[in-house]
């Protein structure tokens, strides 16, 4: 056994420097396990481990487990052995060698570190570990393996992180797809027509609805811009410009414009594009979608030309200032070109007027139209006319029955369109419209221009009937404004609704200042309204009140009712009126209003007066005349009697047959003297209304007898007969004024005797028949 | 310096601890998105960089370009940065207590540099540092000789020991002497120190 101290003589002779140099970290014991020797690196760092230490005292054996004893190393001498250093915790790890001669036992090991800087921190440096010695560069594998371990931690780390955003992103993503695909089926089934373009408006996809619509399918369409395939003849082209500079500067619009089929067919469509951008906001389609809208279209255009017709009708006056409006409302809502009127005159339809505009040279169509004229059957008008149906001519020049093919075909008309204009029945004309292009029969629009022209027929029957009316109402209005009389009228309340020219003569108010805003009360004398009311409350029976209820109580049970009242003007002039009111009944016999005709009296009753102090006047002068006849008569009667009175006595006396005679003249005039003079005396008394009828008995025969004596006396020259014949049913006695009987009898005898030169007088007395 | 004499070749790839530490001085001094505009503007489409994973050397060179622009730092100034980051912390990370345990003050560290380099070479095979030597040795200086095929990697190296003297708390000169790029054999460069006051 070498002493402890001693360098071990190593069995291949390797030098003890090289020795220590190559195992720095060794152990050298002897059989009790103390120690001998030590690697100098392994003593710097663990103090205790000094020769003739006891290994068990300074270490603990980690693997294998055990005390370690000498026996016990023998026994795992093949194990491999990690060795703790009990003070400093530092792990050797390494192997036990029996050297030869089995004195001595090296342990040869290294430390173990699971960390780089367990180097440094035990205090060492590259330079303490022996070249050979593979623990630093294990260390550093497990650094880099710790690191690659970091890094794939990091790297899970960032995985876990990204799978969840990639998770986020897929259901983004998914949700995306779905919306997108419902998108897309929403975009291929609608109906509505869908474009996609490039950035540049050429066609990348189009849907079913767009085929459906245009008849153009997506291979047709691909490469090409819409607007080269869809535009035609009838596009606006305004419309079309302007689309293209809303595209330029915002990339969107929305116009309604007139598109074409593949198979020629115009249709209209609003039309919306709209940009698609990228997510850097470049952009990179248009996207258009196209509505159908020719339906929608026609009816907004059929309720446009309605209402322009409408409106047209209502502002005009005559129909031959209308209808070239009308034409031209059709013609615009329409977009055609030509549109003419028709007057059927007799068998002719005459030209009417017409509205064109300006395109092309279709002026040159209706100058061509002025000139002509249609019978039944001819032409377009005339077969119109005929059948009292609207016509359609989808193609004039295909059209053989259209007489003006020609001229239409020079000024560039293809289509047209005409429509009766019926006036109570009858055919009173005919309008017709014509178009550049060819256009497609359209029952609607043939529809909508019945109408329109039933309603012109209408506009004309009103005018009539306005006409005639008019005609009326100016009679009317002349007798009203014309008449002498005052003519007020009033609605039911009694407010006045008319007030004619002689009512504002006569009353002094304008009729701007009654009309509507008072009752004829104001022209009234309320005392005399009052004594109306109380009037006509005794004769109706019911309570009349003193009102306008007094001027119509009457009347509004029928009844006429004419009267005096008095007027009051409005310079309060108060003057006699005879007021005539009657109530004013519509066709159901309801009053609407009252009228009261008034004629002012004022003349004509002072003319009454007049008269009546005139008649007055000539009585008194006719009593004064009677009086003085009846005087007159009784002063002459007296002297009469005498001279009669003697003369009778005269004739008693004797006297020759000259004396006699001249004697019987003188009685026989004093008797005629006296009768006239008793007629006058009856005649003033008649005047003087004085005569008095009397009624006494007397006998008619006798009354006979002696008017006949008398009367035979008057001319006894002439040689006539006289004779009285008395009927036998005269009674004998009668009943009356046989005075005035006789003076009757006694000139109509008289008058016989007088205008009788020969032959015979009879009076012949009968009884007449009882009354 | 005993086995200073190692030569290697040039690298064609380079671990990803080299791309590592350029990612972890970008975003320690200008943030993340800075270092994704770098990524991008490299065509750099790699998430983590596998410190023990072999890359291209092309990626290197075309961060350091792309942090260049992105920086608008002059890419030499991004290479002396990095090749100081390297040595105060990458290499920290990646060899850790071997950085420390290559030597305790500076010129011990140079000293161990061709072993160090051996051993780094041993446990990353795939990887062939470039041939550092030293020569002309004194207390306070020597001269450091740089073999690389690769151009442009001088101020890395200057970086390098920018990043050692303050490593080891020790001032430290670095002054390049000879210049492969202008016609030299090989870079050399001029390293002088002052001793550390703890050392």
């Amino acid at each position: 056994m070498s002493q402890p101290g001693q360098p071990v003589s190593p069995p291949i002779g390797l030098p003890p420097e090289q020795f220590r140099a190559a195992f720095p970290f060794h152990l050298a014991l002897d059989r009790t396990l103390k120690l001998i020797e030590a690697g100098s690196t392994l003593r710097r760092i663990c103090p205790d481990v000094q020769p003739s230490a006891d290994l068990d005292q300074i270490f603990q054996s980690i693997r294998p487990e055990g005390r370690i004893t000498l026996e016990w190393v023998l026994q795992n001498i093949l194990r491999f052995f990690l060795l703790e250093h009990r003070a400093t915790k530092l792990q050797l790890r390494g192997e036990f060698i029996l050297l030869p001669g089995e004195e001595t036992l090296l342990f040869l090991g290294s430390p173990w570190f699971t960390d780089t800087s367990e180097i440094a921190e035990r205090g060492l440096s590259f330079e303490d570990f022996a070249i050979h010695d593979p623990v630093v560069d294990m260390l550093q594998l497990f650094q880099a393996s710790k690191v690659a371990l970091a890094d794939a931690k990091k790297l899970a780390a960032k995985l876990t992180v990204q799978r969840t955003e990639l998770r986020a992103l897929n259901e983004r993503l998914r949700q995306q797809e779905a919306e997108t695909r419902k998108l897309a089926l929403i975009a291929a089934r609608t109906n509505n027509a869908v474009v996609l373009t490039d950035a540049a408006g050429v066609t990348v996809w189009v849907n079913d609805g767009f085929t459906r619509l245009t008849g153009y399918t997506l291979a047709e369409m691909l490469g090409k811009k819409p607007g080269s395939i869809l535009q035609g003849r009838g596009t606006d082209s305004e419309t079309v410009r302007r689309m293209g500079e809303r595209i330029r500067e915002t990339g969107s619009f929305r116009e309604d414009i007139l598109n074409y089929g593949k198979d020629g067919r115009s249709y209209w469509v609003s039309v919306e594009v709209q940009p698609i951008r990228d997510d850097q906001g470049n952009l990179t389609n248009f996207m258009a979608i196209e509505t159908d809208i020719t339906a929608r279209r026609a009816g907004q255009q059929r309720l446009a030309i309605q209402f322009e017709v409408s409106r047209v009708l209502a502002e005009a006056k005559e129909i031959t200032n209308a209808l070239p409006l009308i034409i031209q409302a059709i013609c615009e809502k329409l977009g055609w070109q030509v549109g003419q009127a028709w007057r059927t005159t007799g068998e002719r339809l005459r030209f009417f007027g017409a509205w064109h505009t300006t395109a092309g040279n279709v002026a040159e169509f209706v100058n061509v139209s002025r000139t002509v004229e249609f019978g039944r059957e001819m032409g377009l008008p005339g077969r119109t006319w005929v059948t009292g149906e609207p016509m359609w001519i989808q193609d004039l020049s295909q059209d053989a029955s259209f007489s003006r093919q020609e001229t239409a075909e020079r000024t560039g008309l293809r289509a047209g369109f005409a429509f009766p204009v019926f006036v109570r029945g009858n055919v009173w004309g005919v309008l017709e419209f014509f178009s550049r292009t060819i256009e497609d029969p359209d029952g609607s629009l043939l529809q909508t221009v019945s109408a329109v022209g039933n309603q012109i027929g209408e506009f004309i029957a009103r005018r009539e009937t306005e006409d005639a009316l008019h005609e009326t109402s100016t009679l009317h209005h002349a007798i009203l404004e014309g008449a002498n009389y005052s003519i007020i009228s009033t609605a039911p309340d009694g407010i006045i609704q008319t007030f004619n020219s002689a009512a504002e003569r006569m009353l002094g108010y304008t009729s701007e200042e009654v009309v509507g805003k008072v009752t004829p009360a104001i022209i009234h004398d309320v005392g005399e309204v009052v004594a109306r009311a109380s009037e006509l409350t005794r004769e109706l029976g019911r309570k009349v009140e003193p009102g306008f209820d007094t001027f119509i109580a009457k009347v509004a049970l029928g009844k006429p009712d004419d009267r005096e009242w008095t007027y009051i003007r409005k310079d309060g002039h108060r003057f006699p009126v005879l007021l005539s009111i009657t109530a004013l009944f519509d066709e159901n016999g309801t009053v609407v209003g009252y009228l009261g005709v008034a004629s002012d009296i004022t003349e004509s009753k002072r003319i009454a007066v007049e008269l009546v102090k005139a008649k007055e006047a000539a009585e008194e002068a006719n009593r004064a005349k009677s009086d003085f006849l009846a005087t007159m008569s009784h002063e002459i009667r007296t002297p009469m009697n005498g001279v009669l009175g003697m003369t009778e006595l005269l004739l008693k006396t004797n006297l020759n047959s000259r004396q006699k005679e001249f004697a019987e003249a003188v009685a026989q005039s004093a008797n005629a003297l006296l009768y006239v003079i008793d007629d006058v005396l009856d005649f003033s008394k008649i005047e003087a209304g004085k005569l008095a009828i009397v009624s006494e008995d007397f006998s008619i025969r006798s009354l006979t007898d002696a008017v006949l004596e008398v009367v035979a006396h008057h001319d006894l020259k002439k040689k006539i007969s006289l004779a009285a014949i008395i009927h036998h049913d005269v009674p004998i006695k009668v009943k009356g004024d046989a005075q005035r009987l006789r003076q009757v009898l006694m000139n109509l005898a008289g008058n016989a005797v007088k205008f009788t030169e020969q032959g015979e007088v009879v009076v012949r007395v009968s009884t007449a028949l009882a009354p | 310096m005993a086995s200073a004499g190692n030569t290697v070749h040039g690298f064609e790839v380079m671990y990803g601890m080299v791309n590592k530490a350029v990612e972890d001085m970008v975003v320690m001094h200008h943030g993340e998105s800075v270092w994704e505009q770098i990524k991008a503007k490299a065509g750099v489409d790699v998430e983590v960089f596998m410190s023990n994973e072999s890359y291209s050397d092309d990626i290197t060179y075309n961060l350091v370009g792309a942090a260049s622009a992105v920086l608008n730092v002059p890419a030499e100034q991004i290479l002396i940065g990095f090749g100081e980051h390297w040595v105060l912390h990458t290499a920290q990370e990646g060899y850790g207590g071997l950085m420390s345990a290559a030597g305790k003050t500076l010129p011990d560290f140079l000293r161990n540099l061709p072993n160090f380099h051996s051993r780094v070479a041993m446990i990353f095979p795939k990887l062939r540092p470039p041939r550092f030597e030293c020569s002309d040795f004194t207390e306070q200086s020597l001269k450091l000789h740089y073999f690389s095929h690769r151009p442009g990697l001088a101020p890395f190296v200057v970086g390098l020991m920018q990043g050692l003297g303050k490593m080891f708390s020790t001032p430290v000169t670095i002054r390049q002497a000879e210049a492969k790029d202008q016609g030299a054999d090989h870079d050399v460069f001029d390293v002088s120190w002052t001793p550390a006051p703890a050392a």
